[in-house]
């Protein structure tokens, strides 16, 4: 045991044959678990088979190779590279031996694995009443009711790309009243003004930012439709003027709207005041400075931010459902009421809403990449969120 | 250099908080006049400076500015700024814009210059600090030393009457610190109007009119050059620049 003067063997794991022998281990295992497995009928390497034997032999044999090797290094830890193992012609044919292992695991998960799913899939879509196994109902509601899926997908898509495009127009307008101070030079009615449109912006973004949007969207819905039913008009008219949709991209546009402006304003602070001392010290009006230096900076500072809103966005424009728009959350409520299988069209729509995050992310990442790509100042690393994956809810 | 004054300065006060910065600072700029302004950190020069261009609004006292009170609540501070050129520690080029278009902004937007002609004197003046060959160059890219002419040529552009040096070579490593004291020593033999704010004690030797030495937010003495640094009156000046001429020989 002196062995551990120079590498102790708690470094056993983590030597360099954990590559080959360790690794290919586990591949192989994965393999030999796929083979023991129950073959669906579109599996074209049957238990029995010679051709099935034998990949499950050479799993076995590199299992086998594996646990050999690993002893020898056990027992010979200091001298291991001048043992039979280390020689070129063996170190050569393991690391054959581990590709020819990799093959059979990869033929074997393909067989067990995938055929399996393109099996259960395929019965699935073509079966007449709804299946009693997860993911078989699942995939069985997804392809019966598409249509719906695909209408409550658009209505998300649009909900949170036009709700965050307007929200971020209307956020450029609530950042300008928000960051208003009033100077000693102004005069007093241009003081006034400043005060009345700052707070008038720490009130939207509290009251906004200090409640659920599923309220904000009830609310709204609910006033709007009571104002037009106060000028008489019929429900069926109040329906064409203020339909659910307008309603759900009022209200996610209101509430983006506060929390983009408070991002455009980290984005405003962010960047370096001397930007705005060096403008002004050459003459430029404070809403030049703020246009022409500050603002673009600022922009190009909160882009991965305002990426993320949008991603927020699709994930929750989940509670306009109460109000009834059709986005993908009601049009799954609606599956799960045509079937009473709760957990699974819930499964179906994670799944789907997991796909529009991700694609999003890496939409946004390649956008954002691409625009904040020449600007590598330090003040900017710590600004990047868009490589953070998923973003939290609001 | 006339004797026709261009700012005078009359016990001009400013505090941050509790710190009293500015005790009282009187002192007259001549046209033509090269004044460099000396002294410890925290003895209140830069502050003094951003006083004049009203980067910060003093307390009390009096900033005339060609006859014009600046204290004056109703003054136009985008006009009068554009008569005082400004030169900052650390440069603040607009990150967001190429080296011409830094130069080239503050006249098209402020002096409504056409753009032909805005960048015909753009170039004119980034060839005085020797930078005609990075004119389309992405200003974030430049060393510090040529980041800091650039500024020297943005300010130039809007033709001041007036040039302050807030510390110009305070962020640059010694070897480039000539490069900007090179352009500076130019632009005071061209007659520039210059108030200096610096450590450089041999260029205050060698290009001011005139330096003024403050400490603890009062000018303590000012002077010819040759006075102030070969036999300065205060004792706190001779310890000042005793011990700045020790850590220089070490």
């Amino acid at each position: 045991m002196a062995a551990s003067t120079t590498a102790p063997r708690k470094n056993f794991i983590t030597r360099d044959h954990r590559y080959v022998y360790l690794g290919g281990s586990l591949i192989a295992l994965l393999g030999l678990s796929m083979f023991y497995s129950a073959p669906s009928p579109y599996s074209f390497i049957p238990s029995p088979s010679v051709f099935g034997t034998a990949l499950a032999v050479i799993c076995w044999f590199f299992l086998g190779v594996s646990a050999m090797a690993l002893l020898v290094k056990w027992a010979y830890w200091n001298s291991y590279g001048s043992t039979v193992m280390k020689r070129p012609l063996i170190v050569r044919v393991s690391r054959y031996l581990s590709y020819l292992d990799a093959a059979a695991c990869a033929l074997l998960v393909f067989d067990r694995f995938v055929l399996k799913l393109a099996y259960i899939i395929n019965t699935a879509v073509h079966a007449e009443s709804n299946p009693t196994e997860t993911l078989s109902t699942m995939v069985y509601m997804a392809y019966n009711q598409r249509s719906l899926f695909a209408i409550g997908i658009s209505y998300t898509v649009r909900l949170a790309l036009f709700g965050t495009a307007i929200a971020f127009v209307l956020a450029l307008l609530m950042v300008f009243l928000r960051i208003q101070e009033p100077d000693k030079r102004d005069n007093d009615f241009v003081k006034f003004i400043k005060i009345v449109a700052n707070r008038f912006a720490r009130f939207y973004i509290f009251v906004i930012r200090g409640t659920p949007m599923m309220v904000q969207s009830l609310i709204l819905y609910n006033a709007v439709f009571g104002l037009f039913k106060r000028t008489g008009m019929s429900v069926s008219d109040i329906n064409r003027v203020w339909p659910l949709f307008l309603a759900g991209l009022v209200t996610i546009s209101l509430n983006s709207t506060a929390y983009l402006a408070e991002v455009l304003r980290g984005g405003i602070l962010a960047v370096d005041a001397g930007q705005m001392e060096a403008a002004r010290s050459l003459g430029m009006t404070h809403w030049q400075a703020m246009r022409k230096v500050v603002f673009p900076q600022a922009i190009k500072n909160s882009l991965p931010a305002i990426g993320n809103e949008f991603i927020i966005n699709i994930k929750d424009s989940s509670v306009l459902c109460v109000v009834g728009v059709s986005d993908l959350m009601f049009m799954t409520r609606s599956v799960a009421g045509i079937y009473y299988k709760g957990t699974e069209c819930y499964l179906i729509a994670a799944i789907v809403y997991l796909i529009l995050t991700y694609l999003s992310s890496l939409l946004l990442k390649a956008l954002t990449g691409k625009m904040t790509a020449p600007d590598n100042t330090k003040r900017h690393q710590g600004n990047h969120t868009a490589d953070l994956g998923l973003p939290s809810s609001n | 250099m006339s004797n026709e004054p261009i700012i005078k300065i009359e016990q001009l006060e400013k505090s941050f908080g509790d710190l009293h910065v500015l005790k009282g600072i009187d002192l007259t700029i001549h046209r033509g006049e090269v004044v460099c302004i000396i002294g410890a950190s925290g003895s209140g020069k830069s502050t003094l400076l951003r006083c004049i261009n009203l980067l910060e609004e003093a307390d009390a006292g009096h900033i005339w500015f060609d006859g014009q009170d600046l204290m004056d609540l109703k003054v136009n501070l985008n006009a009068l700024r554009q008569k005082i050129g400004m030169v900052f520690q650390g440069f603040n080029l607009f990150n967001n814009k190429s080296v011409l278009d830094n130069c080239t902004l503050a006249p098209m937007s402020v002096k409504h210059v056409p753009k032909a002609e805005a960048e015909a004197t753009a170039i004119r003046h980034l060839k005085t600090v020797g930078l005609e060959s990075f004119i389309h160059a992405d200003s974030r890219r430049l060393s510090g030393g040529q980041k800091q002419r650039v500024a020297i040529a943005r300010a130039l552009c809007m033709e001041p009457e007036i040039m302050l040096f807030d510390e110009p070579t305070s962020a640059l490593d010694p070897e480039i610190v000539g490069e900007v004291l090179d352009v500076m020593k130019t632009l005071a033999q061209q007659g520039m109007t210059m108030v200096v704010v610096t450590h450089e004690m041999a260029f205050a030797k060698e290009v001011s009119d005139r330096v003024v030495f403050m400490d603890q937010g009062v000018i303590l003495e000012q002077g010819a050059p040759r006075e102030v640094f070969g036999n300065p009156r205060e004792p706190r000046t001779r310890e000042f620049l005793s011990r700045y001429l020790e850590d220089k020989m070490e």
